[in-house]
This record gives structure tokens, sequence and C-alpha cells, in this order.
């Protein structure tokens, strides 16, 4: 087990370790690749292929293929958008000027009445560091 | 009669009964033999197939256990229905011995294994994707339609060359201990790859043995799944002439 370097000295003790980061099965288990299996591909005689595929669910979130599409493109964005890479220093703060974040500030000004004018500074500070 | 019609799993080589499972909507699975090739059937209702879940994992599992059994099964694709016994004679066993023995011939002693990759954590292979690129981490959050178009085209973009990447890296490794491939080109997102090897049996252990410890080598960036021996389901993309089709 100590012993797995990327070489293939060992061949018993690397191979014991090794298979259990490959999943493994005798066949496809997951429908999408049953299907992707079976359907379409193998001998065929055309005239006689009767299938029905009233019903079938093919459409998983999981087997969803990639379309170059602008809505592909704006669900990408949007992804990247998200990511939360507060790690790389400073970029996390654009989370903040979120649409929610902005939101939230902007009523607690509306809401605040006088308290705002207290406050009111230290909120738009907030605004103003998020949205950079 | 309702179960007139005969469902056809793929051709073998004729010889002793298989033991093999229940087929397309439970029935009992069977060879139909002739001269020296053996048609697999079962009965079936004279209707379309239903493509459920059931039926497709039914007509893998007559296949595989046929493979298991006699090396080496033709598989048919999924639904062929033949009205009866004397077409099943005519059209396959008749019409296309030719192709089916010379099928036979080509594949025997090999196995297809598929391989799967998929990347385990999404967030994290996007994450890469704004590190590496200057102008996505520059577009990211940029209010504009266009620009977040722009940024979307790009991360697909980057997506797309990570995919390149990675399947190559697989096919380099692989492909020299397999007798064929094939790649699928369409893929969902969280697939890298689905690669489709026909390996030799005499090199199907050094190659179960490479793909684990490839598994090893990436686990960090791919998540592999190993499936087989399998019939040639990608490798016998072929469709048999018919006689006197319906």
């Amino acid at each position: 087990m100590a012993t797995n370097g990327s070489g293939s000295g060992g061949a018993v003790a690397t191979r014991g370790t090794a298979s259990n980061y490959l999943q493994r099965g005798p066949s496809p288990s997951g429908l999408a690749d049953v299907l992707d299996l079976i359907l379409d591909k193998g001998l065929v005689i055309d005239a006689y292929v009767r299938v029905s595929v009233v019903g079938i669910e093919i459409l998983t979130i999981d087997a969803r293929i990639v379309v170059a599409s602008v809505d592909t493109y704006l669900r990408f964005a949007e992804a990247v958008n998200r990511l939360d890479l507060s790690e790389t220093g400073g970029v996390g703060l654009t989370e903040l000027g979120g649409d929610g974040a902005k939101k939230k500030v902007q009523g607690a000004m509306e809401g605040a009445g006088d308290e705002m004018k207290k406050s009111g500074g230290k909120v738009k500070e907030m605004v103003k560091g998020g949205r950079k | 009669m309702a179960e007139a019609a005969i469902y056809v799993y793929g051709v073998v080589r004729g010889g002793e009964p298989l033991e093999l499972p229940d087929g397309v909507d439970g029935a009992t699975v069977s060879l139909h033999d002739g001269d020296g090739l053996a048609v697999i059937v079962s009965h079936v209702a004279d209707r379309p197939v239903q493509a459920t879940r059931r039926n497709l994992e039914a007509h893998a599992a007559v296949l595989a256990a046929a493979l298991a059994e006699r090396d080496p099964v033709l598989p048919m694709r999924f639904g062929i229905v033949l009205p009866d016994a004397a077409a099943v004679e005519a059209e396959v066993l008749g019409a296309s011995r030719g192709e089916l023995e010379s099928l036979l011939a080509r594949f025997a002693g090999t196995a297809e294994f598929e391989l799967k990759a998929l990347y385990p954590d999404q967030a994290a292979l996007l994450e890469e994707v704004v590190r590496d690129n200057p102008r996505i981490a520059g577009l990211r959050g940029r209010g504009g339609y266009h620009e977040q178009i722009q940024l979307g085209e790009l991360v697909a973009a980057a997506l797309d060359e990570r995919r390149r990447s990675d399947e190559g890296f697989l096919l380099d490794a692989l492909t020299p201990l397999a007798v064929d491939r094939r790649a699928r080109e369409e893929l969902p997102e969280r697939v890298a790859a689905k690669l489709s090897f026909l390996v030799d049996r005499n090199r199907q252990a050094e190659f179960e043995e490479r793909a684990e410890q490839l598994a090893q080598e990436c686990h960090t960036r791919l998540q592999l799944r190993l499936d087989g021996p399998l019939p040639p389901h990608n490798f016998v993309d072929l469709a048999l002439p018919a006689g006197a089709a319906a």
C-alpha cells in the first residue's frame, strides 16, 4: 500500500490499490448508458425495427447533451458568475454585489427611516464595495 | 396468437443450448439453430417493443450472458421483431449468412469494453477554467447580456478543449492495448469522455490493469468507470440485407 508510485513495479500491490479508483461493472448500469449501447448500435435489419419509445425517461439531467446555444452559454456564464473564488483574494466580494444582496440593502435603506440617516453612509459604502 | 412474433437478440455459432436469463417482456430465451449459426430469440407480442428500462436491460443482459458462455456474440440493436420462425430462417440465417459468418470470424476472441470518464466536481472544473483564462475571469460578473453570452461561449470552448485533452490522454494510454476503438462525440455535461475499446481476450488482463492504473493516476480530475467484457455493440454497426421485407 505504501509503495504505489506511478511506475508499475509491484504489480500485485499497485493493482490492489489502483482498483479502488476504478469503478468496475460487467455492463453499464445507468439507463442513458444502456440506451447508448443498444438502442442504435449493433446489427440491424431495418425493415424489422419495431420499437416504441413512448414514455421513456431518456432526458434525465445527467444525460443532458451539451448543445451550442445561447441558453447553454447563459447557463455556463451564470455558473461561472456564481463561483465563490474567495481564496484567490477579493474576488469573493463580487458575491455581495449580486441581486439578492443589493435588494436586501435597498430594502434596509427604504424601511429604516430616520435610522437610515445614521447608518446610511455605512450601507452605501457596503453597496459600493460590493459592486466593484 | 398474441405471442406469435419473434424478438431477436443476436447471433452466435451453433452448438449446445446456452443458459440465458429471461428476455424482453420476461419471455424465455432460446436458440434458433440453423446450420452452424444460432440466433438468440424469444417469443414476443406482435407489436412494437416497449423501450422500458426493464426491456432494455433484459436485452443487454441476455447478450452479456451469452458472451460469458460462447464467444463471439454478434449483438442486434434493441427492438428487432420478426413475424415468425420462417422469417428468422429467411432473413437472418438465409439472407445474411455470409455477412454473419465473416463477422463471427472477425470478432472471435475479442470483447468490447466501455470506458466512461466523469468530472467528479463540476464547480472545481469551472474554477480551474476561470483561473486558467484571464478573459473569462475578466468577464465574470459583468452585467451586459452580450458580455454574458461571450463569457458563456468562452467557458464552453474552454470545457471543450479540456474534454479533448482528457479524451486524448485516455485514448493515448489505452489504444495501444486495443484492437479498435470508438469515441462518442456528443456527451452529457458531466462526462469527459465515453470510449469503446475492442480488446483481444489475450490482452484483456493487461488492458484492465492499465485502466486501473489510469484511474488512480487521474482520480483527482477524472472518475473512471469500466464496463465489460461486452459483445461488440459499437463495432458491428451494420445493416443486414433483408430479403422479403414487409
